[in-house]
């Protein structure tokens, strides 16, 4: 026996038709830059309620920037790269656990990098200790998926956090006073050998200068599988530190901030 | 009057750009850029002027989340796209945003590559069908609000059956063969998203934005 169509999902049906005819894509060609919006606008009228139309009119009226398109292309090309960056990230790891080094020289770069990464972690802790410098201001990390848990700066956690790749994940940076300012944001993911990696999340940010991750995540932060340390550093637009090992530097010159809030997470791949 | 022609770029354009080639994706970004754009505004004016809001400062965050939304996972939703079944590829976009809008604005976090429409499909009505239904189908507005409840939880499959089915009011037994489904998986998707519907209106909407 088959189903009949149900009435209440015609009806539905019927309500997606009516809006899909009053549809305004004539917009489109404004905010591609092919028409002017007064063009548009006189098309519309009489077919739009005036206070539609209005706000149409304001908020289709200015193409998109070379520079918003160029963002746009990197955050698109850093979201489709996810999987393939996290992989290469994972190789390089794998590479420096088990590439075994000439004997002699290979003990003298180990207990240099040693060294070195003590002396980073030494610098991100002193500085991350601290208050914030420059006009950042202190920045508060709420984690608002699954459970709402707010992390004050300064407060410390054990807990840790599980995550597939394809979870959804919704992580609020909330500056404590407005930051009217344009600012980058990179977080620094410390694999549990101590190695660390620089990531560009995609995120957004509000008039008051909250800061959001939200979506997919292995398409708004490029983490393999495994257990990282997050930490989340904020600077000045167009200053972002290049690397993990740039941070410090950053840091000092007062052109970023870190906050000691850090984020433990475990990532599991993606369900099926 | 003519329209924006999204629809220009070819299959084998978009397959180019998901593949990493960046001056393809460039011009998948500045073709879908607009539709995604007017889409989002669209929807988020509609819904928020009744409520007297103002929803302009949303509108950049939400196009720059379902345009990477059609991107994440290597751009699974886009390579879905197929001309051959009847939509422009600024019509799949449109439809694609149109259903993360919802999804974003309802606080939905269900798995969206799940086949079923909804974990909770099967929970009785709390309501008799017939006044409930008397009640939604006399009002537009209800009509309008519990249609964006529903696609805030169909899935991707759900979205294309319900708009092929009760849009687009193309033939069960044609829709079921296209999207290689028996007629009874159709069937079944129908009473589940029926189920689905019912529940919806039954209950409180819940509203997160704007």
């Amino acid at each position: 026996m088959t189903e009949p169509l149900d009435p209440l999902l015609r009806a539905l049906g019927e309500v997606e038709r009516d809006l899909e005819r009053r549809r305004p894509t004539a917009w489109e060609r404004v905010v591609a830059g092919e028409a002017e919006a007064a063009s548009v606008a006189a098309e519309r009228a009489g077919v739009d309620p005036p206070d539609e139309q209005e706000v149409f009119k304001d908020m289709f009226s200015r193409p998109a920037s070379e520079a918003e398109i160029e963002a746009l292309v990197g955050r698109a090309a850093a979201t489709l790269a996810g999987g393939a960056g996290a992989k290469a990230v994972a190789a390089e790891v794998v590479a420096a656990e088990v590439v075994p080094l000439a004997p002699r020289r290979g003990r003298a770069v180990a207990a240099l990098s040693v060294v070195v990464a003590i002396a980073a972690a030494l610098v991100l802790w002193r500085f991350t200790a601290v208050a914030p410098v420059a006009d950042l201001g202190v920045y508060a990390l709420t984690v608002r998926d699954d459970a709402v848990q707010a992390m004050r700066s300064g407060a410390a956690t054990e807990e840790v956090r599980r995550y597939r790749l394809d979870s959804e994940i919704d992580w609020v940076l909330s500056p404590e006073r407005e930051v009217a300012r344009v600012v980058d944001l990179r977080v620094v993911a410390r694999a549990a050998g101590g190695w660390e990696e620089l990531v560009v999340p995609v995120f957004t940010r509000s008039p008051a200068g909250a800061l959001r991750i939200r979506g997919r995540l292995d398409a708004v932060l490029p983490l393999k599988a495994g257990r990282w340390q997050l930490a989340f550093v904020v600077s000045a637009g167009g200053q972002a530190p290049a690397s993990a090992g740039a941070v410090a530097q950053a840091v000092q010159d007062g052109q970023a901030t870190v906050l000691p809030a850090r984020l433990e997470v475990e990532v599991e791949p993606a369900g099926r | 009057m003519s329209c924006y022609q999204a629809a220009s770029l070819t299959p084998e354009q978009v397959q180019t750009a998901l593949d990493g080639d960046r001056a393809a994706l460039a011009a998948l970004v500045r073709e879908l850029l607009p539709v995604i754009k007017v889409e989002v505004g669209v929807t988020l004016v509609r819904r928020a002027l009744p409520r007297r809001r103002d929803p302009r400062q949303d509108v950049d965050d939400f196009a720059q989340d379902v345009l990477l939304h059609l991107l994440a996972d290597g751009g699974r939703l886009l390579r879905l796209w197929d001309p051959a079944r009847g939509r422009s590829l600024a019509s799949f976009v449109r439809l694609i945003a149109r259903q993360r809008v919802a999804r974003v604005l309802h606080g939905h976090r269900g798995n969206p590559w799940s086949d079923e429409p909804t974990a909770n499909d099967d929970l009785e009505p709390v309501m008799p069908e017939a006044s409930r239904d008397d009640r939604v189908l006399e009002s537009r507005e209800e009509l309008r609000a519990l249609l964006e409840r529903l696609r805030a939880h169909l899935t991707e499959r759900g979205l294309v059956l319900f708009d092929a089915i009760y849009v687009e009011q193309r033939p069960i037994a044609e829709v079921a063969r296209e999207l290689g489904m028996t007629r009874e998986a159709v069937d079944a998707w129908n009473t589940r998203t029926r189920n689905l519907a019912r529940r919806l209106a039954a209950g409180p909407a819940k509203e997160t934005r704007p």
